[in-house]
């Protein structure tokens, strides 16, 4: 390293000090090289034999009893916890994606109903909050029409912004709880290994165990991977509707079979329900088919 | 020689030579360096160190070689943090030798 730079950057890791101070150091070592010269060494020995100059910026910085890491970046406490959030959301969304990314079709729907009642509960939580703002509401109409109003507003906005709030939090923890697999181990590799992922999905189902342990300890692409988990929640939401028509379907079918015992045909109703039923349990079946195709 | 027990022992003999008699920098490393083989990184900031302690008091001379070098005195407050290492040392040793000398019987 040339001296110039060894100085400049000695001089950079000293800035927390007086710049008098840092100067004084800064002259003190000149006069070390220049000492070292004088004794038949080059201006590269001179320097070499100083070490790294982070260390020894350190070292100095001991002697002014300065917490030696002050130099390195420092952040304000706004930005360490900005940080510290935003790593534990991606967090959170990367091992979602991984858990749904690792599960079959069926524990998919699992996943999918689990979801829906966590928001079920966190609908019915607004109940209360409701009624506290309509409460807040009635005070305020007794006030004078202008400034009831914007008081209406304002307890309005500021329970929808809790509600939100909590409902937020209370979704982050439940998913947490519920549905994030953290067994799931998934590896993060190279698009070399894109195909072979592809061509072993497409593989006929072993034991459905087994298959999907090979593939907690397959490597995968994470841009697949987000992929598939996003295909896999779309196919598994759209079966949705086919599931509950399915359901409605076969409640109808019973009643038509009960009123059958009973004596009463009504035949054609019974084949169109019967066709209904057909065609609904083959897309069910075909979507189901592209979920376990996508693994 | 091991690191650790450098860096105990490193101030009592930088405090020593500097009580013996007034010398600047790089003279001290090579003085030092007569006793242990030490980082250069380490014993300029180590310097640094006892100078804001009040250790060693810093003076300009001129010098026949250039520009005028910055010499380390010994203040009295440095004799006495010197005699108490000395002390240190001394128990220290003894004990240790002991130990070990023990050993051989």
């Amino acid at each position: 390293m040339k001296k110039e730079k060894f100085l400049k950057t000695l001089r950079e890791k000293l800035n927390v000090l007086e710049s008098q101070e840092v100067e004084d150091i800064i002259e003190e070592y000149k006069d070390y090289i220049r000492q070292k010269q004088d004794d038949g060494m080059t201006e590269e020995e001179a320097i070499q034999d100083f070490g790294d100059v982070e260390s020894l910026a350190k070292e100095i910085l001991k002697a002014y009893k300065i917490n030696e890491n002050y130099n390195q970046k420092e952040e304000t406490e706004l930005e360490k916890n900005v940080k510290n959030i935003s790593e534990k959301v991606l967090d959170f969304f990367q091992r979602l994606i991984d858990t749904i990314a690792s599960k079959s079709g069926e524990e998919i729907i699992q996943i999918i109903v689990k979801f829906i009642l966590i928001l079920i509960m966190i609908g019915l939580l607004k109940i209360p909050l409701y009624m506290l703002m309509h409460l807040g509401f009635t005070v305020f109409n007794l006030v004078p029409d202008f400034i009831g109003n914007i008081f209406s507003s304002i307890w309005r906005i500021l329970f929808e912004f809790i509600f939100a709030v909590i409902s937020i939090i209370l979704l982050y923890y439940c998913t947490k709880k519920y549905i994030i697999d953290d067994n799931v181990e998934v590896k993060r590799n190279t698009r070399k290994r894109k195909r072979s992922n592809l061509s072993e999905a497409r593989k006929p189902s072993r034991g459905k165990k087994q298959e999907i342990n090979e593939e907690k300890v397959r490597d995968s692409n994470s841009g697949i991977h987000i992929l598939s988990a996003i295909a896999k929640i779309f196919v598994a939401i759209v079966s949705f509707p086919f599931l509950v028509a399915m359901v409605g379907l076969c409640i109808a079918f019973g009643i038509l079979i009960a009123l059958m015992i009973k004596g009463i045909f009504f035949i054609s109703v019974f084949l169109i329900l019967f066709g209904l039923i057909m065609m609904t349990s083959s897309v069910i079946g075909f979507l189901f088919s592209i979920i376990r195709g996508l693994k | 020689m091991d690191t650790q027990f450098k860096k105990g022992v490193l101030e009592l003999i930088v405090l020593f030579i500097v009580s013996e008699k007034d010398i600047y920098g790089y003279e001290l490393v090579l003085e030092v360096s007569k006793v242990l083989e030490v980082n250069e990184g380490t014993i300029y900031p180590l310097l640094r160190r006892l100078t804001n302690e009040k250790y060693f008091e810093t003076y300009l001379k001129e010098s026949s070689e250039g520009p005028p070098r910055k010499y380390y005195h010994i203040t009295s407050l440095g004799k006495s943090r010197k005699d108490t290492l000395v002390e240190t040392w001394r128990n220290f040793s003894k004990k240790v030798n002991k130990l070990i000398e023990g050993e051989k019987q």
